[in-house]
């Protein structure tokens, strides 16, 4: 799928949609088929060019070529009649091969005709695999509908995601360290920043559960890996391309390299700084300059590791630190920098501050002071991809129910997201009992169910909430 | 045809009838088929190592694979097939980069020596957790988070926010990658570490190189500029810093820094860049003179030539030294393009060393420095006297043009003097000629009375008419063209000695013809 902003993604769901509609009503050679057939042949062309056209879904999301499609408000409709035509007929998705050249308009035209059928028949998906043997000139594959149990491909990918957060957590120490000394190379955090964009394109809301790591013991090194991965989901909600992506990964990741040779007194002192401490603080940003300066980097990356974490404690009005005299207008990446470490410090338990902020506390914060701190056309965007209860939030709901933040399938509706329940397990611990789409209505009353009342920060519950998306079979494995 | 375009072709056949080619990669050994096609017995400097070390494990070409892609390909293996101690990148990280359409591969992650872990593992408590999650006691006053819920219709990203989004990508995509120097100036500005102050200042170094290389000025004067104003900004508190910058500028003026001015910019045309080049060199310390004088001596630009005089001269009105250094060097080319530096300065050694290349042995040197001597007022009467009778035609002509240029008092009383002299050669009328037009050009009512001697003195003596001297009073008189020097020449006219009249005659045709 075109990575850059997965337009042809959305556009082959429609054409599907339109095409299956039309062929409902009409007969074959009708000039709305005809055109409708058309249009879904560009769209299947186009994408073809990149591999197997695969249509898949997985929890509640479709799948385009292996990337979570990303709904626009306009298709938000098309998107969950869709859902529902697949699973009245079973399936799980559908598969156009990229070796297979010929998808002629007749061909497919028979093929969505047996589509819409099969719904007719007791076992729909084994029916149409049937007549699909029976017109071998019909060259898709079709899947069945897909357990909740994870696939190899979602196994795969959260190991992926684990790892590559600890793996991150182990490489920035090493850099700090190396840095401190001599030159350090990058060629690790590059491959781990590579890793994490494609995390990123695959399962943003994965990207955004693990984000939510907090480890106090190794608070700097956690934090930046965080800020990393919620920077790359950001840029990438934005439309950043790839490479850019993988250096604001990698920014993010160094953003608070400075730090480490501040005083664990100053940055643990429970109260306030006095003005020492205070100056000691604000040198860390140039500090991170020069071990920065260290790194054996290309020289396109070096200027963007540099500037982004030089300027994440810059105001868009370039007040804050460190001062500036050169420097007249804040770089994108410091602008995203300043958003996610501060969303990310806010969530975090600090010696300073009486209790962290829950994350829609942070928002709300963050959202008082839009024009101030933050640029505002970014921090809305934040918002948006990170919904008014973000993914990885801890939620009462008005039922009672305590749950967990999966997803936010409609990104038109912030507010009501995809919420896994929680209950007590037998250990007193706690466990998923139940997946809720909140954007689902309550039919016999026609007003939305269950309602959020409140976020709660994940340290009441005494929980990471991490591990529900990290999964409890890569957890045991990974002894601690 | 080339290996490249062998392999391709290779490459096409094979891809029309099958439309892949996968290969496996062991460390020592590459299969295609389950089949070892090229194994190593070294894993040094090899193929398969390389792929397999950086974590490549299958690659898979594709039908439609173009030379383009292909040549991409073998540049990133050969790029990589070594890595440095502490690299920048690998084969895995440039293929992820590229993102070639016709290649596919898979990596794997690359092993790490220590390990972080985390215990993700809820703490279990002894009661129902979510029970007491319900009895905890509310959240203090204190506690209670003022700010108000997000309206979602205030947080709808407006078209112009979207614009706005937009050009803030398009900026960073666009960025330079010297961006970064404005938070090293910032850096530097505020650094009260000398340690950072010159880590700082080396990579402020390798920029400015990296911008002569890209003949990029504006990046180049940037860093300068700015460091001037760093130097100024901190020249009250921290000397340390101010010594470290004035080191910066002593770097920069070496030779092994100015070399690439020889190298790219000596045959490139500067008509577009000679403010900004001018300025640019004028930041160099005068040690600098030594590698711009060679400059000067090898560029066949004259516009390049012109703008190293003006800046050697700059530089040397600093610090004379190196220059008086320089012009010790036997080259007469090089000595030669220096002598107009010397015309500029005011520094009374010019004036010394130009007497001495008067007397140079290379007749362009002379000439040079004559020039420069007069152009500066600096020509002393003995080298003047001297110069008048040399035995170089050219010389002496070069004199007399020199004299004539201005009127002169100096020049004017050291003429009369010498035409007064009595052990003047009678003989060579020519040389006496040009002597009293000089006067005439340079002279003013001084020389009159020496004029009139000349011109009436034994005018009754046969033979007297056609003394030179009295030929060149006349034609000194034309040239001065003053009112006395016309009343002279009037009464000259009127003279009862024809002798006198023809003079008048014959100097009025001399200076009709002149």
């Amino acid at each position: 799928m075109d990575k850059e902003n997965g337009l042809s993604g959305c556009e082959l769901i429609k054409a599907l949609y339109q095409l299956i509609n039309t062929v409902k009503i009409h007969q074959n050679n009708n000039q709305l088929v005809k055109e409708c057939v058309e249009q879904y042949r560009t769209v299947i062309y186009e994408l073809l060019q990149y591999g197997d056209v695969d249509i898949q879904i997985w929890r509640g999301r479709f799948h385009i070529q292996g990337n979570r499609l990303r709904y626009r408000k306009d298709i938000f409709h098309i998107i969950n009649e869709l859902l529902d035509y697949f699973s009245v007929r079973e399936l799980g998705g559908l598969r156009f091969p990229c070796t297979y050249q010929d998808y002629s308009s007749d061909n497919l035209i028979t093929f969505v005709r047996l589509l819409n059928e099969s719904a007719h028949y007791y076992n729909p998906a084994d029916w149409l695999r049937n007549e699909l043997e029976k017109n071998p000139q019909i060259q898709v594959e079709i899947f069945n509908k897909l357990k909740e149990n994870p696939s190899d491909t979602d196994i795969r990918r959260r190991k992926m995601a684990k790892d590559t957060y600890f793996h991150a957590v182990s490489t920035i120490k090493d850099v700090a360290d190396k840095a401190s000394h001599g030159v350090a190379g990058v060629r690790r955090s590059r491959r781990l920043a590579q890793n994490i964009v494609d995390l990123v394109e695959e399962d943003s809301s994965l990207i955004l559960g693990i984000s939510t790591i907090k480890d106090y013991d190794d608070y700097t090194y956690t934090h930046s890996v965080n800020v990393a991965l919620l920077a790359t989901c950001l840029g990438r909600h934005i439309g950043l391309s790839e490479i850019l992506l993988e250096q604001l990964a990698v920014c993010g990741l160094f953003h608070d390299l400075g730090k480490v040779g501040v005083s664990k007194d100053i940055l643990h002192k429970p109260s306030k700084l006095d003005n020492t401490e205070w100056e000691e603080m604000q040198k860390h940003p140039l500090i991170g300059v020069r071990k920065i300066l260290k790194l054996k980097a290309p020289a396109a990356l070096r200027s963007r590791v540099i500037l982004g974490p030089f300027e994440h404690h810059l105001n868009p009005d370039l007040s804050g630190y460190p001062k500036t005299h050169f420097i007249k207008k804040i770089s994108l990446f410091g602008k995203i920098l300043r958003i996610v470490d501060v969303y990310e410090a806010l969530t975090s338990e600090r010696d300073y501050r009486p209790r962290a902020f829950t994350p829609d506390e942070a928002l709300r914060r963050m959202w008082s002071e839009a024009g101030i701190n933050f640029d505002t056309a970014l921090l809305k965007s934040f918002i948006h991809m990170m919904g008014i209860y973000p993914v990885g939030s801890i939620v009462e709901l008005d039922s009672g129910e305590i749950g967990l933040v999966l997803d936010y399938p409609d990104e038109s509706d912030i507010a009501r997201p995809v919420v896994a329940l929680l209950i007590n397990d037998e250990k007193n611990g706690l466990a998923i009992s139940d997946t809720i789409n909140l954007t689902n209505q309550d039919t016999d009353q026609g007003t939305p169910g269950r309602n959020i009342v409140r976020g709660i920060h994940f340290s009441k519950l005494g929980i990471q909430p991490s591990r529900f998306f990290i999964g409890q079979a890569l957890l045991t494995k990974d002894t601690a | 045809m080339n290996t490249l375009e062998q392999l391709l072709k290779h490459f096409d056949i094979y891809l029309y009838e099958h439309g892949e080619i996968t290969i496996d990669i062991e460390k020592d050994a590459i299969f295609f088929q389950g089949r070892p096609i090229h194994t190593v017995e070294s894993e040094e400097n090899s193929l398969p190592f390389a792929l397999f070390r950086d974590g490549v494990r299958w690659l898979k070409f594709i039908d439609g694979i173009t030379k383009d892609e292909l040549q991409e390909f073998m540049d990133i293996l050969i790029k990589y097939s070594v890595l440095s101690d502490e690299p920048e990148g690998d084969i895995a990280i440039a293929l992820w980069e590229r993102k070639f359409t016709y290649i596919e591969y898979e990596t794997v992650d690359m092993p790490f020596d220590t390990e972080y872990k985390i215990d993700l593992e809820q703490t279990q408590t002894d009661e129902d957790t979510i029970s007491a999650l319900h009895r905890e006691s509310k959240l203090s006053e204190e506690e209670k988070l003022q700010d108000p819920a997000i309206d979602q219709a205030s947080i709808e990203i407006s078209a112009q926010e979207q614009a706005q989004i937009k050009e803030m990508i398009l900026i960073e995509k666009r960025m330079e990658p010297t961006a970064y120097l404005d938070a090293l100036f910032d850096s530097l500005i505020v650094q009260v570490e000398k340690d950072n102050f010159e880590v700082i200042l080396d990579m402020l170094k390798e920029e400015l190189q990296g911008s002569l290389n890209r003949k990029d000025l504006d990046g180049a004067l940037k860093i300068l500029n700015n460091l001037n104003y760093i130097m100024e900004e901190r020249v009250d508190n921290v000397s340390w810093a101010v010594s470290l910058i004035d080191n910066f500028y002593l770097y920069i003026s070496r030779p092994e820094c100015l070399d690439v001015l020889t190298n790219v910019w000596s045959q490139t045309d500067i008509s577009n860049h000679t403010a900004k080049m001018q300025k640019f060199l004028t930041y160099l310390k005068p040690e600098a003179i030594h590698t711009l004088g060679e400059i000067l001596h090898k560029t066949p630009s004259l516009q390049m030539r012109r703008l190293l005089t003006d800046v050697i001269a700059t530089l040397a009105a600093r610090d004379f030294s190196p220059l008086q250094s320089l012009l010790t060097n036997p080259d007469e080319e090089l000595i030669y393009r220096l002598i107009p530096v010397l015309t500029g300065l005011e520094d009374q050694r010019c004036a010394n060393i130009l007497s001495k290349f008067i007397r140079h042995k290379s007749l362009r040197i002379r000439q040079e420095a004559i020039k420069a001597q007069f152009h500066k007022g600096a020509l002393r009467v003995k080298d003047l006297f001297r110069l008048i009778d040399d035995k170089d035609a050219s010389i002496r002509a070069l004199v007399f043009k020199q004299i004539g240029l201005s009127r002169d008092n100096i020049t004017e009383k050291f003429l009369v003097e010498y035409l007064e002299r009595p052990n003047l050669s009678k003989t060579d009328s020519s040389h006496i000629t040009e002597c009293f037009k000089a006067l005439g050009k340079c002279g003013s009512s001084f020389c009159i009375p020496f004029l009139r001697r000349t011109l009436f003195s034994k005018g009754w003596l046969p033979g007297s008419a056609h003394s030179p001297f009295r030929n060149g009073a006349a034609i000194a008189l034309n040239k001065l063209d003053t009112n006395e020097s016309t009343e002279l020449l009037k009464k000259a006219r009127r003279s009862l000695y024809p002798g006198v009249r023809g003079i008048i005659k014959r100097a009025n045709k001399d200076n009709v013809g002149s």
